[in-house]
């Protein structure tokens, strides 16, 4: 319902019909969001001609029109009707059940299969680490029947992470091993680990009186490192006879100044640890 | 005497996107655009230059899915009907502006112009756009470099490393096979990287790659230089990275060039702002409104887009000046104050991508060109490509750089997370079957068999695209990448099942190839254990 409006506009239009959160919204929830708005805004114009003026004046600036101070009601009347007569057009343009501007033409289907579904199981063994940044790593996983059997009868699901920093892990030897319990039906999970530049394997299984019984092992997964490195020495290579030297390191020869990022004071927020299995970033290519 | 080196790097990439199917489809508008307002410009930009005898040097990646799109008849005869209504909506804006303010009209005309050029440019190549920047490649200018294959993000691939293989190896294939000539150098799909990946790299003889800055701040062991010199990895491949300030002084949101009050304001097109019955005809045919291209109002300021004030493409052109002198004084400035620490010529790395240049940032390209001409005036700093850099170093400090990106935060973020993350576990498990039926098949014989094998690797590869995951991440148009990430996807699921039943339907092999016809040389043996 946003007629091939681009996000920054609905964006726009969401501040001025003051819609809460919109700051957060995707696309089609904007859509939605300003379409519940405008409906609500309408019904209260049903009455507009009984309204008194400041009462006028208060509904102009809900609805985000900037009118003078001398304004009469008649103005007022006037140019709140003709702004819910410019959002009637708005409506009447955009052909009806498309909710982006993603969208078929009259008597066409656009895509070959609308609603494809994937495969929910794959009915195989599974669990696979990926890391997201230096101190969050992204575990998914799968089950072959015979194992989701041995785990339903074993409920709950155990999720072990392994610091394996430099070891040969063989099971037991982590330097620190991390265990949470999950419901049978998560399939996702994104896990906080201590570690940048650290390796972590993870498994999965259940608890046998006090005893760990992995049932999956995931791949080895290293946290990309987030500070510089010492080193005394530097090696270099000669490009004419590919021969390669070291050198002492000079130290640090260079300073490059960078732009400080501050606010004068921190503000209180819920911790970050909340889980879920879902966060969301606003990002985009830096 | 010593001059410092800066190296302009312009990423030119969109996701493939070629419906053959449909003779009309909003997001092949995406090419179009960039065509009109990026890679024709650019084009057209180092041709003045070149006729100028001014020395330049800047290097592009030419990804192939871009090279694709650009070698299709199809999407040729697209653009060109896409273009020619343009010039149409040019004259009758023309006519029409002439009663409306006189910034408008005089916007208008140059319109007109502009798109008729461009229209006699593309019809002049007879729409071969590839062998323009081979020509300007040919005087020792452009540096044209390939990316991985389809544009896969390749640390979240690594657990399948021959997928990873198979990423660069088509992605030097599709180049040479498009371009004519072998890559000298390979941009990774967001700067991606992570240690080992030069290995596959050195296979395919590339020589040189492009990493985000931290990729060698945080390395295993410090860069002597920071950023400002290429070092090479244990595989012997060499390795620039991207030079914070030159980002800086050119995109940051708060301090950056584009947000110019006089330049040209994107969100303001003809497209939403004309009458619906007048606009029809050069919108989406069911009636959505689109950007058209041709707009008439400035950035102005903070303000809501209906405050906008009238553009002057003059008054930009002069700004756009200014902005190419500044830079390229900045540039001279630090390369300096670099030389005075450094001893030695430093090298300033600075990547974009392309289409931020005339696609977003109107006056981009005109900035360019009018930095090269400042630029070749300077006695510390002169513009160059990674090659030319490369022949004359004697030594080069050997260095592993660390796992990272270009993207937000500069790890895997943007396409790894609650918008984006459900595609992975099917992504990998085609990956891990990909390289099944190819290790199985691979002395295949039959025709059938080889075409079915060749067209899952296609599937694969066009669902690897990082480009799905990066909308699902930014919120728009992700009812499309979604789509498309499950398409290819059920395609390729389809195909296994029918190669490993041997069941395979011609008719629906057929149709596969008709409507996801890139990389027409697949070799799905890339995928093949040994």
């Amino acid at each position: 319902m946003n007629g091939g409006k681009t996000i920054r506009q609905l964006k726009k239009e969401a501040m001025r019909l003051k819609i809460k959160g919109y700051y957060n919204m995707r696309k089609s929830e904007l859509g939605e969001a300003i379409s519940k708005r405008k409906t609500e805004l309408a019904k209260m114009t049903r009455d507009i001609d009984n309204m008194r003026i400041s009462q006028l004046r208060s509904f102009a600036k809900k609805v985000g029109l900037k009118m003078s101070r001398r304004a009469t009601k008649a103005d007022l009347v006037e140019a709140i009707s003709k702004m819910f007569s410019s959002w009637k057009e708005d409506e009447k343009r955009i052909p009806s059940g498309t909710t982006s501007s993603f969208s078929a033409p009259p008597g066409k289907t656009k895509e070959i299969k609308s609603e494809i579904q994937l495969p929910k199981t794959y009915k195989k063994d599974k669990l696979v680490g990926l890391e997201v940044n230096p101190s969050w790593i992204h575990f998914y996983w799968d089950f072959s029947e015979k194992t989701r059997e041995i785990l339903k009868a074993h409920s709950p699901l155990l999720l072990r992470v392994y610091d394996v920093t430099y070891i040969e892990f063989n099971g037991t030897n982590a330097h620190r091993t991390f265990e949470l319990e999950l419901n049978m039906s998560t399939r996702k999970y994104y896990v906080q680990v201590p570690q940048p530049n650290a390796d972590y394997i993870a498994e999965i299984g259940y608890k046998e009186g006090n005893k760990f019984v992995p049932l999956l092992r995931s791949n080895l997964v290293t946290t990309p490192p987030s500070s510089p490195k010492l080193a005394q020495m530097e090696l270099w290579m000669d490009l004419r006879t590919y021969q390669r030297f070291s050198e002492m390191s000079s130290g640090k020869t260079l300073t490059r100044i960078e732009r400080l990022v501050g606010i004068s004071s921190i503000p209180s927020s819920p911790s970050k640890i909340s889980g879920g299995g879902s966060f969301f970033w606003l990002s985009g290519r830096s | 005497m010593m001059k410092g080196k800066l190296l302009v790097t312009l990423h030119a990439h969109l996701p493939y996107i070629n419906h053959p199917d449909h003779s009309y489809f909003m997001e092949e508008n995406w090419l179009f655009e960039a065509i009109t307002e990026t890679y024709i410009p650019l084009l057209m930009a180092f041709n003045r230059l070149i006729k100028d005898d001014i020395p330049f040097g800047v290097t592009m990646s030419l990804t192939p899915p871009l090279l694709e799109m650009l070698s299709s008849q199809t999407l040729q005869n697209k653009y060109r009907r896409h273009l020619i209504s343009l010039v149409d909506l040019a004259k009758k804006e023309v006519e029409i502006t002439k009663k409306e303010e006189r910034l408008k009209h005089k916007c208008a005309l140059k319109y007109l112009e502009d798109l008729q050029r461009t229209l006699n440019f593309f019809e002049s190549c007879n729409g071969n756009l590839i062998t323009e920047f081979k020509k300007v490649e040919s005087t020792g200018t452009l540096e044209l470099i390939t990316c991985n294959a389809t544009h896969g993000f390749l640390p979240l691939m690594k657990v399948n490393s021959q997928a990873v293989h198979a990423q660069i190896a088509m992605g030097t294939k599709a180049f040479e096979e498009r371009v004519q000539e072998h890559p000298k150098g390979m941009w990774l799909a967001e700067c991606g990287y992570y240690p080992g990946l030069d290995k596959e790299l050195a296979d395919q003889n590339i020589d040189f790659f492009f990493v985000d800055s931290h990729a060698l701040w945080y390395a295993d062991i410090p860069p002597k230089y920071d950023v400002y010199r290429p070092v090479i990895t244990p595989n012997n491949v060499f390795v620039f990275a991207r030079d914070p300030e030159s980002s800086e002084q050119v995109w940051s949101a708060q301090f950056g060039y584009p947000g110019d009050p006089n330049y040209r304001e994107f969100y303001r097109d003809v497209g939403f702002d004309r009458p619906l019955d007048y606009i029809k005809p050069y919108i989406d045919p069911a009636g959505n409104r689109i950007n058209t291209g041709i707009k008439y109002y400035r950035v102005t300021g903070n303000v809501p887009l209906g405050a906008k004030e009238l553009y002057d493409p003059d008054k930009a052109l002069e700004i756009a000046k200014r902005h190419a002198k500044d830079f390229s004084q900045k540039k001279a400035e630090q390369s300096q104050r670099l030389m005075n620490a450094m001893e030695i010529e430093p090298v300033i790395t600075a990547p974009f991508d392309a289409e931020l240049y005339g696609h977003w940032w109107y006056e981009g390209p005109t900035f360019l060109e009018f930095l090269f001409r400042e630029i070749a005036n300077s006695n510390t700093v002169e513009s160059s490509t990674p090659h030319k850099i490369i022949s004359k170093m004697d030594s080069a400090q050997v260095i592993t750089p660390a796992m990272s990106t270009w993207g937000a935060n500069g790890y895997n973020e943007t396409w790894l997370n609650g918008t984006n993350d459900w595609i992975y576990p099917h992504i990998h498990e085609a990956e891990t079957r990909m390289v099944e039926l190819a290790t199985q098949y691979k002395d295949a014989t039959d025709p059938l068999y080889i075409r079915a094998l060749n067209m899952c690797a296609r599937e694969l590869m066009l669902a690897e695209s990082s480009d799905w995951a990066f909308i699902m991440t930014t919120g728009t148009t992700v009812e499309y990448a979604v789509n498309r990430t499950k398409t290819h996807l059920s395609r390729f699921l389809e195909l296994y099942d029918a190669i490993k039943g041997h069941n395979i339907s011609e008719r629906v092999l057929e149709l596969y190839e008709w409507i996801d016809p890139i990389f027409p040389y697949m070799d799905y043996k890339v995928y093949s254990l040994k």
